[in-house]
């Protein structure tokens, strides 16, 4: 009976091993919401391999914080998976989320395939788990393509070029939300009408968009 | 002003003599009027009187109240009277600005010598060229004519920049024969301040500030350099052509600005490069506690449709420096020009939100002559914030700057207390436990304003949504060391956080805390039990001192049993924070050193 029940199992090893990990485009951000609550805000991250931000409420009232980090591939994803663990003082146990995760009624965290995702309840009474799971079926069915974006180009400025008036900065169309990188003496800011780079010094200035898509997509690193 | 000293007219004794009018005639025509040669009033005034011909010498003497001895029988010589003298005083102003704030008047002032007369009465008549702008009834007593001008015409407009005539007129009686006339030059000027520019004396310095937003847009950065004029007063974009720095179009003093004290945003407008007010402005300044200012003060004298047009002409101004500074240099006041003056101490000795008033007020004299004050003065308020130093961030730039709305949350807890960078970190520890309604997270303690992308490096702290509480008001002790050490870099406190992890296992015991937002202590501050942290965050100086927001201690020395006395880690020895926090407190090992990155 041993022999019977082994065979099975050592054929199992090497066809999951064989079969291709699955590598999700992006997340559609409009799936995500959580039932009866409405997208508050979305914050890209200053850096590519932080998590985009998402914040949901009933109201105006921040409710639920959640992190979405598309990563390249699913070692990514863990890696921000186990830096997320660190941060919370008393952890939850594991929980069935994902490909792994843990949580419970106020936290959760977990990964399915290249998609880490944690959900923090700052308020209300949201069922933290039960929104963990409709996420964690939303990247599941999401479908195979590339995970991150084409990194945005470098824009540069003179002192001809970017004066005492700000300079707008134009975003692909296709960006939900963004950050900006400046180096030199400068720094951007955001107006009613977008982004702009304010000039504090003379020199040369240099400009990049971290942009994420409305698949929650960042730039590759 | 220039002063003429006029000759008293002559008494009609001196004048009538005894060969009757003839002779006091060709004396008048020979001496000229007795009165100022340029009197226009010749025709009317006392100069009349010694030609009068003296048959009604007796109804004048009767009328005049006059010292003049009586002829009894016309054989005998009168004995003259003696004259009635008026002259401008010494120290007349010569210039004033009736549009300076606290004018309560331009005193003119004449010495007069009665010559022992009584029931006399002087007239003080403000004129020019082109008329009578003013007459006023003066106060005279045993030597001096005096009278208050207001600075406004009959009418009641105020009287444009330029020189004018102070005519004094000594009559017998009020309305009746003028007995002697002064003349003065006066100059109507405007004195005002377009900028006030401070920057640090031989001690100190001044720190650039920061509003995290613009007109509620959130990351809409506004940096206010710390050399950037903070004051300023000039005409907008959407006024009429004729307003000027100084005054509205219709001539109306503009309005001082008060200091601005919208903590999120700076003052908007959207004619200027970068939208924010850049005409008319008054910003706060943060400085490092202890430093001596300087303020140096723009001069103009622009008046509506004429800049320029009030600038002082045929008479010198000076600024005199505000109480408690002295001036920088000389202090004339020329268009164009600047003054500046040195506080004698600092005025934001410690950390602390103050109200600096400046009151420039001048003199004026004629070239040679003695300063005289001039009425009202102009009061410039500066709001200052004392803060320890520049930001410490390790990143520099924006955002790793002083924030105006942490300084001044920072400066209202410190109040002036101090300017000790531990005790002022103590007060933010206190500040932020008990003032900003946070809340440990009481589910699982997860962070929601804060990050460690890299391991426990690289820690980001969400400042801005902190501010904006965008993700609520639950924390962990990620948050609290990040707000506790964000706040105390922004007001240059070196300060950093740490990781507190057990050396072999993980998560340590707790003893009796209280976390913020909680009431009471307990053994665990989870609504599920478990009394232990996986890990904990706190903030720090590089000394190793232990500073923490998240949480208080039992600090009676027996932190694992009621009773609790509460205890706020304001610099606590990490031996010492160890024990009180955790049972496993010789197996916690304190890591990290880094300040936070904000975003």
């Amino acid at each position: 009976m041993k022999t019977s029940w082994l065979v099975p199992l050592a054929w199992l090893v090497p066809l999951a091993a064989a079969a291709e990990p699955i590598v999700h485009g992006g997340v559609d951000v409009d799936e995500l919401t959580p039932a009866g609550m409405q997208r508050l805000s979305v914050t890209a991250p200053t850096e590519a391999a932080r998590p985009v931000r998402l914040v949901y409420g009933r109201g105006t009232t921040p409710e639920l914080l959640v992190d979405v980090r598309v990563a390249p591939d699913a070692a990514g994803a863990r890696d921000a998976l186990a830096v997320r663990r660190r941060t919370v003082s008393h952890p939850p146990p594991e929980a069935p989320l994902g490909d792994t995760g843990f949580g419970d009624a106020g936290f959760a965290a977990f990964v399915r395939d290249n998609v880490f995702v944690a959900i923090h309840r700052v308020a209300g009474a949201a069922d933290v788990l039960a929104v963990a799971r409709a996420i964690d079926a939303v990247v599941a069915a999401a479908p195979p393509g590339a995970p991150t974006l084409a990194p945005g180009a470098r824009r540069s400025y003179d002192d001809a070029q970017l004066g005492e008036r700000p300079v707008p900065v134009e975003f692909p169309a296709d960006l939900l939300a963004a950050q900006l990188e400046v180096c030199g003496p400068a720094y951007a800011r955001r107006t009613a009408d977008g982004w702009v780079v304010v000039r504090t010094g003379p020199g040369l200035v240099t400009v990049r968009v971290l942009g994420v898509d409305r698949r929650l997509r960042t730039a590759a690193e | 002003m220039t002063r003429r000293h006029c000759r008293p007219p002559a008494p009609p004794s001196r004048t009538r003599g005894r060969n009757g009018p003839l002779p006091a005639l060709l004396a008048a025509l020979l001496l000229g009027t007795p009165g100022c040669g340029d009197d226009d009033d010749a025709d009317t005034g006392p100069e009349d009187a010694p030609i009068d011909g003296g048959a009604d010498a007796d109804a004048d003497g009767a009328a005049d109240g006059d010292a003049e001895v009586e002829p009894e029988d016309g054989g005998v010589e009168d004995a003259p009277p003696p004259p009635v003298t008026v002259a401008a005083a010494f120290d007349l102003l010569a210039a004033a600005d009736p549009k300076l704030d606290g004018f309560d008047g331009w005193p003119l002032a004449f010495d007069v010598d009665a010559g022992g007369r009584t029931g006399l009465a002087c007239r003080v008549t403000l004129a020019r060229p082109s008329g009578t702008l003013a007459a006023l009834d003066g106060t005279l007593d045993d030597t001096s004519c005096t009278a208050t001008w207001d600075g406004r015409d009959a009418a009641g407009a105020w009287v444009a920049p330029g020189s004018l005539t102070a005519t004094a007129e000594v009559r017998a009686a009020a309305g009746g024969e003028t007995l002697a006339t002064a003349e003065a030059e006066l100059e109507v000027v405007r004195l005002g301040i377009d900028r006030v520019q401070l920057l640090p004396g031989p001690a100190g310095k001044r720190v650039d500030l920061l509003w995290a937003e613009m007109g509620g847009v959130e990351d809409g950065w506004w940096l206010f350099p710390r050399d950037a004029p903070p004051w300023g007063l000039d005409r907008d974009a959407a006024e009429p052509p004729a307003a000027v720095d100084l005054e509205l179009a219709d001539g109306t003093p503009r309005p001082l600005p008060a200091p601005w004290d919208d903590l999120r945003s700076p003052p908007l407008d959207e004619a200027s490069v970068d939208g924010a007010e850049r005409d008319t402005f008054n910003l706060p300044t943060a400085w490092s506690a202890g430093s001596i200012l300087e303020a140096t003060a723009s001069l103009s004298s622009d008046v509506a449709g004429l800049p320029g047009g009030g600038a002082p002409a045929s008479t010198e101004v000076r600024v005199l420096a505000s109480p408690g500074t002295r001036l920088v240099g000389e202090g004339p006041f020329v268009p164009g020009g600047t003054v500046t003056v040195r506080s004698e101490t600092s005025p934001i000795p410690a950390v602390q939100r103050v109200d600096w008033t400046l009151v420039w007020r001048f003199e004026a004299r004629q070239p040679g002559g003695p300063w005289v004050p001039v009425p009202g003065a102009i009061a410039t308020v500066h709001r200052l914030y004392g803060v320890v130093g520049a930001a410490t961030f390790v990143d520099t730039g924006v955002p790793h700057l002083g924030w105006v709305d942490v300084i001044d949350r920072v400066a209202g807890w410190v109040d002036g207390a101090t300017a000790d960078p531990t005790r002022v970190a103590g007060r933010i520890v206190e500040g932020v436990y008990h003032t900003l309604g946070l809340r440990y997270d009481d589910v699982r303690g997860a962070s929601a304003y804060s990050d460690y992308p890299d391991g426990w490096d690289d820690g980001v702290f969400f400042a801005g949504a902190f501010e904006r509480r965008d993700y609520g008001s639950t924390i962990n002790c990620s948050d609290a060391a990040g707000i506790v050490g964000a706040y105390a870099n922004m007001v240059g406190i070196d300060m950093r956080y740490h990781i507190l992890t057990h050396a072999w296992r993980d998560g340590f015991d707790l003893n009796y805390i209280r976390p913020i937002g909680f009431a009471e202590f307990d053994e665990t501050p989870f609504l599920f039990g478990g009394g232990s942290f996986s890990y904990h965050a706190v903030a720090g100086p590089p000394d190793g001192s232990i500073f923490d927001a998240t949480l208080a201690l039992d600090g009676d020395g027996v932190p694992t049993a009621p009773p609790h006395v509460f205890l706020l880690a304001e610099g606590l020895p990490p031996a010492d924070y160890l024990f009180d926090l955790s049972s496993d407190w010789a197996g916690i090992r304190i890591r990290y050193d880094e300040t936070v990155e904000l975003q």
